[in-house]
């Protein structure tokens, strides 16, 4: 304690008093370019939210209408809840399978064989492809009934049907796509985890008897635990605006079967031009991504704060 | 045969045998993509049914080099890429070298500021999709250059900052107090001593930026049309051709996937610790 107080003084002592200097002023230009595009654009939003305004109809004049738009929004709204469930699937199930998927392809890179950096390099091409091209390619090449590689996959073996799946089970196929594509970053972060875990602890476990499996549960994943979590934050963060898939995959449909929220609100300013609904439905949105966002970050600063005590 | 020896031989068996396995399971992942290059060379006749021995043919090749489309899409998309790249790199750069560096009234307003930044970075884009396109639409530049550089330096800024502001911490403070007592200006400080320590960072940030710029398609697909549109339009719209497509489609996704699978190569070392960097050191 004591010591703490005279090293303050020393400090105070030995570092010069300084002029608080003009160039704190240069962070003003990021933060007016930030918050004009973010903030202050989702506080208009807001009030967007709580008027009667349709684009197409111009002579019916903007009307305040208080909460209208939300309460429309949860009783009236045909597809709302549709939406939100499809959401709340399509973006959980991609993120297991990433994880899943993520941590099986991350431990076969993390071992030593012959043309690993060709391995890689093939894994992670997805990652750096376009979602509309992901889309476009699994639709027509891949997956397509009569010409794609399913059709033939499907001679081969006679138990699956001649059908087109993607119509058929459209969120299933939204799904594996959104999977494919972002697989390779969390393989990437996920063996940054793995190559970050000191040998001599591994080969400890293997000294103790811990076989494979057990050295993989007890100690490789609790250690790679922060990166797991900062893969699925990010991982969200993307998943929960992808509209290039959606759109060039299905286009929503059949009707709204595989219509996320972004893809939704698309649709209601284009094609239903209602700025009101639109605006309380990105509000909607917002709450219920910030909320889940909000959840996991605080895990992953927890996390930090353990690993930096 | 020794047993030493016998051990190496079983070692480099299973080392071939995993490397088998390894390089199968890449190539069934990758398929997609590696089909699509394939289909590329083929024509129109040769596009269906799927076979993976084909008499190549550049033909496709020749009909979408010579859409002038796409060149304009391209076109678009570089330069809205290349513009807020830079302005954002420079932008972000300069906020965390400020938040680091520079003397603020309370110690803890650069903190505010950089957890505002993140927090930023957070906020989804459908939640400003509206208001933009309304405040475009009325100023009538609506789905312009300069309009798509402004939403992306704005959004992505954020980013860089997440990015860039570890490096930056990561200066020892000594350096730069010993280049003040040397007499060293502000400026030359920034550009001779500070900038090269984070060179790596920067590099970083601006590989992953413009990856992700490149392929942004959620504010273009909304905000551009036409003649304005980015290369993730042009793309999407392909779907909606009546007749055979496919093979012009995978040439032409081939000219607008390279730019990135290019710059993604070069840099995949980078980009896993860029990310990693600023995430568990934030």
């Amino acid at each position: 304690m004591a010591e703490n107080i005279l090293s303050k003084q020393y400090a105070a002592i030995l570092t010069p008093k300084k002029k608080l200097s003009m160039e704190r002023f240069l962070v003003l230009p990021g933060i007016i370019a930030t918050g004009l595009f973010t903030q202050v654009a989702f506080l208009i939003s807001i009030a967007f939210s709580l008027l009667n305004w349709n684009l197409a109809r111009p002579d019916l004049g903007i009307r305040f209408v208080n909460i209208q738009n939300y309460i429309y929004l949860f009783t009236r709204d045909p597809a709302f809840w549709r939406v939100l469930f499809n959401t709340i699937i399509l973006t959980s199930g991609s993120l297991i399978m990433c994880v899943i998927f993520g941590i099986l392809l991350a431990m076969m890179l993390n071992r030593d064989f012959f043309g690993r950096a060709i391995v890689r390099t093939l894994i992670l091409f997805p990652f750096f492809v376009m979602s509309t091209v992901t889309g476009l390619i699994w639709k027509t090449i891949m997956l397509d009934y009569t010409y794609g590689w399913l059709s033939e996959l499907c001679k081969i073996l006679p138990f699956l049907r001649d059908i087109s799946w993607s119509a058929k089970f459209p969120l299933a196929a939204v799904i594996l796509l959104t999977t494919w594509q972002w697989l390779p970053f969390f393989v990437l972060v996920i063996l940054a985890g793995f190559q970050g875990i000191p040998g001599e602890i591994v080969e400890a476990a293997k000294i103790d008897g811990a076989n494979r499996l057990r050295s993989l549960i007890s100690i490789e994943l609790p250690y790679i635990k922060g990166h797991i979590q900062v893969a699925i934050m990010l991982g969200l963060i993307f998943i929960l605006k992808e509209v290039g898939i959606v759109q060039t995959l299905t286009a929503g449909g059949p009707g709204s079967r595989s219509t996320n929220l972004a893809y939704y609100i698309y649709k209601a300013v284009f094609y239903n031009t209602q700025v009101g609904r639109a605006s309380a439905l990105s509000n909607v949105t917002v709450v219920i991504i910030l909320t889940i966002l909000s959840f996991v970050y605080n895990r992953v600063l927890k996390a930090q704060q353990e690993a930096l005590a | 045969m020794s047993t030493a020896l016998r051990y190496r031989q079983t070692h480099i068996l299973k080392k071939a045998g995993f490397s088998v396995f390894a390089l199968i399971v890449a190539v069934s992942y990758a398929f997609p993509l590696l089909y699509m290059v394939a289909s590329a060379f083929k024509s129109d006749y040769t596009i269906v049914p799927p076979r993976l021995i084909f008499p190549p043919t550049l033909d496709t090749f020749k009909i979408v080099v010579a859409n002038p489309d796409i060149w304009r899409a391209f076109g678009n998309s570089f330069y809205i890429t290349i513009v807020s790249l830079i302005l954002s790199v420079a932008l972000g750069c300069l906020c965390s070298y400020v938040m680091v560096f520079a003397r603020f009234r309370k110690p803890t307003t650069p903190g505010k500021i950089y957890y505002w930044f993140v927090t930023c970075f957070i906020l989804p884009p459908v939640a400003v999709l509206i208001p933009l396109y309304l405040f475009f639409k009325t100023i009538g530049i609506l789905g312009s250059q300069w309009s798509m550089i402004y939403i992306y330096v704005g959004t992505h800024s954020p980013l860089v900052i997440w990015i860039m502001h570890p490096h930056f911490a990561e200066i020892p403070k000594e350096i730069v107090e010993s280049a003040d007592i040397d007499g060293c200006g502000k400026i030359l400080r920034f550009f001779k001593i500070i900038f090269p320590m984070v060179g790596n960072g920067v590099w970083t940030a601006s590989l992953l930026l413009f990856i992700f710029l490149w392929n942004e398609f959620f504010f273009s697909f909304n905000l551009t049309a036409g003649q304005q549109s980015t290369l993730p339009v042009f793309i999407s719209r392909f779907g909606q051709k009546p007749q055979m497509f496919w093979h012009t489609l995978c040439a032409a996704s081939v000219i607008s996937v390279l730019p990135t699978i290019v710059v993604g190569f070069f840099s995949q070392r980078s980009f896993a610790k860029g990310i990693i960097f600023g995430a568990v050191k934030g």
